[in-house]
């Protein structure tokens, strides 16, 4: 991790724009002060310069400018004139200053001590924040009350460096903080990344740590780990799809090829010709169907099979499988118990095409396996067991050891006994798929230890 | 027998045409879509054979617009597409029938057969179906030979009428599968056979001539001997 990185993370960013965010609200702050606050004290000032005008003027309304300068002197030697500061200036010249100079009081209205320039006063033997109010009363006294501003000009500063320091506290704190998530998440991230990095370049069972921070993170981070289990998952079927394909499809492909160049070796004998032709054709076929039921199969497994699913009266469908298959079944020397009928209520959600090509591999299965111990005795059966309909499929053949029974639900698996029998090794697997396409599963298990019996549970219509 | 073949891979396309010929039909050719549809909307074929994926203008495009221009022209598609989904968009688009590729000539020429003759479907029902001393009765559900009456399971009835709608046709064991079953999926045991085995001991049997044939490698066929 560099300067760099931390420079382009996001909670880096979000802290810059905070400090700016707070800087605004600082220079926000001071104008505020300045125009409301101050402004208001200020105000507070001049009305108490106006009430003062006023108590002279009636004074020398009542008792004539000498009067009132006789008064301000006796006043002034008693107590400080530190808050007001008095000029009065008689129509016959006689004044009064407790240090209210001639040239800050030469105009009517408020005037202030403050130049052109900042800071400069306009007065130089006045203080430089005078506020004067001058007025002439009707006798033709002259009259000018002053006031130091000094201590609102303090304020004014004092608001100012506050907003000044806090904001740049502000900026320094979002700053610091910022960075310190930054770098935190860029920690935790980067063993995220890492583990990224791993499972891109193969180790695909990897899964991400959790980030931290809280729950919407390690959500995410769970949720992604889902989807790297599922992707694993579609990628392992996919291996073993190629792999089955390689050894499934070359092996009848290698005989094909073997059986044309015979064809050249075959000589003029037609029938000899006709039947290894026959036998080639043949080959083909069956290589067209483990395609076929391929692409079934990774479609359903995909869950992208075709139809909407329907209400399906599970009884009446196991019947008619159990009515097509009886023949076949009793022409190898059979038997076929069948306990299943319409009407019998046993209801579902589904696609009638998939369960019908499920049962017809286990029946497939059924009797490949059972006619290999003598006489198959199968049986077709279909119950409610709770919430779920349950599809058997029972029969008398070798069975599949407890072991094994996990394995033969996979694609192309094939117990080394079967590999001798005809079937593509994905009878199982299609009705395995089919039932969870309808949201069910598949058991296998045996008919008291011998046998195999396959169930479809598949869950009841509502 | 007058068809129309679409179809832009050269080697199937004569295999097609080759075999129709041999088998006595008129047969047309297109490569492309463009020039099907140009072909397809004369009107005058009895069997519109399209592939479904064609350059420029695919099988179903065309079907669409010969359905859309009023043309009735029985239609099989030919496709690589095997996906219950493709078939069932194919029959939508107005396709009277549908073959996966790779397909045994003898399949496509029973299929195409069973398109050309197909009557309209009102005539179809009611009458009685003969062949021969053989009589089926659909709508009694009854079916006699020389006058005996002769005990059928329903699944043997419906394969019995299915065969004598098609009297002297060729029917494929696929074709017996899907139409009759449902099964659009080649099931590993021989259960055509079986019920054909059944059907024939029970109609031919007992009889001096027989009316069901085995059609070697292909499937079997409903005929009064000649």
């Amino acid at each position: 991790m560099n300067l760099r990185a931390l420079w382009s993370t996001a909670s880096l960013r979000f802290a810059l724009l905070f400090a700016a965010l707070f800087g605004l609200g600082g220079a926000a702050m001071v104008t505020i002060v300045d125009f409301g606050f101050v402004r208001f004290a200020e105000a507070e000032v001049r009305e108490g310069l106006q009430h003062q005008m006023a108590i002279m003027r009636t004074d020398v309304a009542g008792m004539g400018g000498d009067h009132v300068v006789e008064m301000l002197e006796s006043q002034a030697r008693n107590r400080d004139g530190r808050r007001y500061l008095f000029l009065v200036i008689t129509p016959d010249g006689r004044t009064f200053s407790n240090g209210l100079t001639r040239a800050a009081a030469n105009a009517e209205g408020f005037r202030r001590n403050i130049g052109d320039k900042p800071r400069a006063a306009r007065w130089p033997d006045q203080k430089p924040n005078m506020l004067v109010l001058s007025q002439t009363a009707n006798d033709g006294t002259f009259l000018a009350i002053g006031r130091d501003t000094q201590h609102l000009e303090e304020l004014r500063g004092g608001m100012r460096s506050f907003a000044l320091w806090s904001g740049l506290g502000l900026i320094t704190l979002a700053l610091t903080a910022g960075l310190a998530i930054g770098w935190l998440f860029l920690r935790r991230l980067e063993g995220v990344n890492n583990t990224v990095e791993r499972i891109i370049s193969g180790h695909t069972a990897e899964r991400l740590p959790a980030i931290g921070f809280g729950r919407e993170f390690d959500d995410l981070a769970r949720n992604l780990n889902r989807m790297l289990a599922r992707q694993e998952a579609a990628m392992e079927a996919l291996k073993t799809v190629s792999e089955g394909i390689a050894h499934d499809l070359r092996t009848p492909l290698g005989r094909l090829r073997n059986r044309l160049e015979d064809l050249e070796q075959v000589g003029d004998d037609p029938a000899r010709r006709q039947a290894e032709i026959d036998a080639a054709v043949l080959d083909i076929t069956r290589i067209t169907e483990l395609f076929e039921a391929l692409l079934t199969l990774s479609q359903v497994e995909g869950g992208r099979a075709a139809a909407q699913p329907v209400p399906l009266d599970a009884g009446a469908l196991a019947a008619s499988l159990g009515e097509i298959y009886r023949p076949v079944i009793e022409d190898a020397g059979g038997t076929l118990a069948l306990d299943a009928s319409a009407d019998a209520g046993l209801r579902i959600t589904g696609d009638a095409a998939l369960l019908t090509q499920a049962l017809a591999n286990l029946l497939d299965n059924a009797l490949n396996h059972a006619g290999a111990a003598g006489a198959p005795a199968i049986a077709l059966r279909v119950q409610r067991r709770g919430d779920d309909i349950v599809l058997t499929v029972a029969d008398n053949g070798p069975g599949i050891p407890a072991e094994e029974r996990e394995k033969v639900l996979r694609r192309f698996y094939r117990m080394d006994r079967s590999r001798t029998r005809p079937g593509s090794g994905l009878g199982l697997p299609m009705a395995a798929a089919v039932a969870r396409w309808h949201g069910g599963d598949i058991a296998l298990g045996d008919r008291d230890g011998s046998g195999l019996v396959v169930e479809l549970i598949l869950p009841a219509a509502e | 027998m007058k068809a129309l073949v679409v179809e832009d891979d050269e080697k199937t396309r004569s295999f097609i045409v080759r075999g129709l010929r041999q088998a006595g039909h008129v047969v047309d050719e297109a490569a492309s879509g463009d020039a099907g549809l140009d072909l397809a909307l004369d009107g005058t074929y009895d069997v519109l054979i399209l592939d479904r994926m064609l350059p420029a203008m695919a099988g179903l495009d065309i079907l669409r617009a010969v359905r859309e221009a009023g043309v009735a022209s029985p239609c099989l598609i030919l496709t690589a597409l095997g996906a219950v989904e493709d078939r069932v968009e194919g029959l939508n688009a107005g396709a009277d029938d549908y073959l996966v590729k790779p397909f045994a000539f003898s399949e496509l020429l029973a299929r195409l057969q069973a398109l050309e003759r197909r009557p309209p479907l009102a005539s179809r029902q009611a009458d009685v179906l003969l062949v021969g001393d053989l009589a089926v009765d659909p709508g009694a559900h009854r079916v006699t030979r020389a006058g005996q009456l002769i005990d059928l399971t329903s699944h043997e009835f419906k394969l019995l009428e299915f065969l004598a709608r098609r009297t002297g046709q060729v029917v494929t064991r696929t074709m017996l599968l899907e139409a009759l079953w449902g099964f659009h999926f080649d099931p590993k045991t021989n259960i055509v056979d079986a019920h054909i085995s059944r059907l024939r001991s029970k109609v031919d049997k007992a009889f001096d001539t027989e009316l069901i044939r085995t059609v070697r490698g292909v499937g079997y066929v409903l005929q009064e001997p000649r």
